[in-house]
């Protein structure tokens, strides 16, 4: 060995070796060779992420260099939230939280101008309010009192949960300024079982309001069933109402179908006064292997986007106007409010909704039911009503 | 484990590197050429070396089971409360979890959900030998949230190659950190792919083999088996799964000649696939169960259903063939666990011991207090830890021809999480808080 070293000098060895080294640990320490140079830059690489690991190349050394800035640099990272995918908005948060467990929290009157900015995206906004939670939970606690109407849905989600603990402890104390503080919630709350406990808690209380009501759910329709759908054939066979409805846009009511076993037609079915969920099994006879075709017509006051969102143990399928919005072929499977939502374009004057929804044929206790809950919501989740 | 001292040695170099105690001219002035290139070499060789392996340190418990028969060398003698008691530390969690923790190193691991339906998802690390935290990451679930109310969006239990950390939720998110918590990747699959999950909840677990993390995402909806690269966090390969809800974990199994496969059970069928192309390698046409998960036990994998069915893993160029059935010895909810020669298995409150040879039982003992049961027993030196989702914890020892309990413990808080053993202490995660027993 030390006969083959007297042949090269140790510079040359050294350089050959630093060369190779170089090259096996490139990853961890060419990380601004490799594209990201400046924060904006690297947060630029993190707002292309996209699905299926697409953008990762460009996204993993600009993550791991951001989370070696100073806190004092968060809010130009919030920044990058802005129309953030959700996809996007976890790997800031993930960075913004590893700067924060690595070097310290940013400055909390940093945080606070940053929540108090609206010109903000409401994401940034978001991430610097749990930000402030951590540091300061007095000031966070006195800054989310404010935020029943925030733009931020995290912010307005966590208002809303102030809210109803506040109103918990002064129940038996001062129902009335409990009932004040619930109904407060009620009007802010967007999500769903922020609202169920809302609900819950002023019925306890003697109020009057219904689930139903406080979500705005359709309840009145018109159905027609069944249909077959003995062994699954049903959820893609298309029955005279969707092949109607995909043509014409529309249902005549008055129609008659051939049906599992005989001719079939629309009548009214409503939801319950409780739940707004409309029993089917109730409908029809607990029938098996069938399907179910609902008919509702919703009034818009003007074009506007939305959201459909349906619950329901079955499988199902929603149109509007005429087109497909929603397909869910699973059976029993969880049964719950908004449990399928999917983004819609509501127009202005009657907009015409067809659900399609199956039962199978399993035989187990917990799988008998055959209903579902269904509702148009704005885009934040605020339940909407047909103005005629 | 093998890999351990080069990759803490490496940790330690590229550390150095920065340290101002010991600035590169230094270096370069007070040793030799042939010094620097044996330390060059070393280190570029332990670089090569850790790209596939895995780096943990002695006694971690990297993932769901351990090494996958839950099985370590020690554990705690007794579980025990106050006074007198070896309770090291328990610390309250973030949000709920039925997932197991994990031990890297002298960092336990665990997932955690909260928020209105489980979509605050946490990972949170915090000091064995303490309890101490150590650094704690949370993100929002981009796939379905939903879960019956006895589980929880964190029910897969994360897994590690020593150096990151996968954690998955139910709701499809996979999350990569180094062991120290800094983000290196993050994956929605429940957003790449809309209609995965099933809304009682997900508990597949991951796995790593050849630096793929492989999960298995079964449900009604969009229903497949993904290799991810652990490094760049991109689709290796995606394979469809029947259209069935399937809770069971992957398992990876190394073939007598060193080649890795993943071996998926299901409802239909038993597949093995190379876990860096899910290329097929075999596959049995027999489904197995949905819950309980497979058990690699040296030469033999135990794969549940309605009986306890032991493959015999010869070469990789050959299917295994089946060396033994037993249905009195499948377990029901909690995996078979291996240790030694003898096999234990949890049906309900009922456990059974089994020889591994032949399948044979030794003793079926009905454990006395003991509830419905979800989360697989450990076991360390004859000693068979089982807890119940009432957080009923028993320690049965296991006496040859019969089985004693000799410890009971009511932690006060459901256990439906497998627990971990590392470094002679039992780590138990209750669904809202961690405990360490030594």
């Amino acid at each position: 060995m030390m006969r083959m070293l007297s042949k090269f000098t140790s510079a040359r060895l050294l350089t050959v070796h630093v060369a190779w080294l170089t090259a096996a640990i490139s990853p961890s320490i060419s990380l601004s060779a490799r594209g990201a140079d400046t924060i904006d830059d690297a947060v630029k690489a993190i707002q292309a992420v996209g699905t299926e690991g697409a953008g990762f190349d460009k996204a993993i050394p600009a993550a791991q260099q951001l989370q070696k800035l100073a806190p004092t640099e968060i809010p130009r990272i919030l920044d990058g939230a802005i129309d953030a995918n959700p996809i996007v908005a976890n790997w800031i948060r993930g960075i913004v939280f590893g700067i924060a467990e690595k070097s310290g929290a940013p400055p909390v009157e940093a945080m606070k101008a940053y929540v108090g900015d609206l010109s903000k995206n409401p994401v940034g906004r978001g991430l610097a309010m749990e930000l402030i939670r951590q540091q300061d939970p007095d000031l966070a606690q006195t800054m989310i009192e404010q935020g029943l109407n925030d733009s931020s849905l995290a912010i307005r989600e966590m208002a809303v949960e102030q809210a109803i603990v506040a109103a918990a402890a002064i129940e038996k104390s001062d129902a009335a300024g409990a009932i004040q503080r619930y109904r407060a919630a009620l009007d802010a709350a967007r999500h769903p079982r922020q609202l169920a406990r809302v609900v819950e808690a002023l019925t306890k209380l003697g109020e009057t309001v219904s689930t139903p009501e406080a979500f705005a759910l359709i309840t009145k329709w018109q159905s027609v069933a069944p249909f077959d759908n003995v062994g699954g054939v049903g959820f893609d066979s298309t029955y005279p109402p969707e092949q109607q409805f995909a043509a014409t846009k529309s249902i005549n009511l008055s129609d008659t179908y051939p049906g599992k076993a005989g001719n079939v037609q629309w009548q009214a079915v409503e939801g319950s006064a409780t739940e707004g969920k409309v029993d089917l099994a109730a409908a029809f006879n607990k029938e098996k292997g069938a399907v179910a075709y609902l008919y509702a017509e919703f009034h818009s006051p003007n074009d506007q986007p939305a959201q459909a969102r349906l619950g329901c143990t079955n499988a199902n399928k929603v149109w509007l106007n005429g087109k497909e919005v929603m397909s869910n072929e699973v059976y029993h499977s969880g049964n719950m409010i908004d449990q399928y939502i999917s983004p819609v374009e509501l127009k202005q004057g009657v907009n015409r909704i067809l659900l399609k929804i199956c039962q199978n044929e399993q035989e187990e206790p917990w799988a008998q039911e055959w209903d579902f809950q269904f509702r148009l919501t704005d885009p934040t989740g605020k339940g909407l009503t047909s103005q005629p | 484990m093998k890999c351990m001292l080069p990759t803490r040695r490496f940790c330690l170099a590229r550390g150095a590197e920065k340290s101002p105690r010991f600035p590169s001219c230094q270096l370069r002035r007070e040793v030799s050429a042939a010094q620097i290139i044996m330390v060059l070499t070393a280190l570029v060789m332990v670089q090569i070396g850790s790209i596939n392996t895995w780096a943990a340190e002695p006694g971690s418990w990297l993932g769901f089971r351990g090494d996958g028969t839950s099985a370590a060398a020690n554990g705690p003698e007794q579980l025990k409360l106050g006074d007198g008691g070896n309770l090291a530390w328990t610390r309250p969690m973030p949000g709920k979890s039925v997932a197991g923790p994990i031990v890297v190193g002298d960092r336990v691991i665990t997932t955690s959900s909260g928020g209105q339906e489980g979509e605050q998802l946490f990972i949170t690390a915090v000091r064995l030998s303490d309890g101490e935290p150590l650094w704690e990451q949370s993100f929002r679930a981009t796939g379905r949230p939903f879960c019956h109310p006895t589980s929880a969006n964190a029910a897969p239990s994360p897994v590690s190659d020593g150096e990151r950390v996968f954690a998955f939720f139910s709701s499809n998110d996979l999350i990569c950190l180094s062991v120290d918590g800094e983000l290196l990747w993050y994956r929605g699959l429940g957003y790449d792919y809309p209609k995965a999950g099933n809304d009682i909840g997900m508990a597949s677990s991951p796995v790593i083999a050849d630096g793929a993390v492989v999960v298995q995402v079964e449900s009604q909806g969009d229903s497949f088996a993904i290799g991810i690269d652990a490094a760049t966090g991109k689709n290796l390969w995606r394979k469809d799964r029947p259209r069935q809800p399937n809770w069971s974990s992957p398992v990876a199994v190394m073939r007598p000649d060193g080649a890795m496969e993943i071996v998926m059970q299901g409802g239909q069928s038993i597949v093995a696939v190379d876990p860096r192309t899910g290329n097929e390698k075999w596959t049995i046409d027999e489904g197995r169960d949905s819950i309980a998960s497979a058990t690699p036990a040296g030469d033999l994998l135990l794969l549940p259903g309605d009986d306890l069915m032991a493959l015999n893993v010869g070469e990789s160029a050959t299917a295994p063939e089946i060396a033994w059935r037993k249905d009195r010895v499948s377990p029901s909810n909690a995996s078979a666990v291996v240790s030694g020669d003898r096999i234990y298995s949890l049906k309900g409150s009922v456990l059974i011991a089994a020889s591994l040879s032949d399948g044979e039982v030794f003793w079926q003992e009905r454990l006395s207090g003991l509830g419905g049961t979800w989360a697989t027993p450990v076991v360390a030196d004859g000693r068979i830890y089982v807890f119940d989702q009432a957080g009923i914890g028993l320690i049965v020892q296991d006496r040859g021809e019969t089985a004693e309990t000799i410890s009971q413990i009511e932690l006060g808080d459901g256990v439906l999480a497998s627990p971990a053993i590392s470094q002679g202490r039992l780590v138990v995660r209750s669904v809202n808080a961690l405990h360490c027993f030594e």
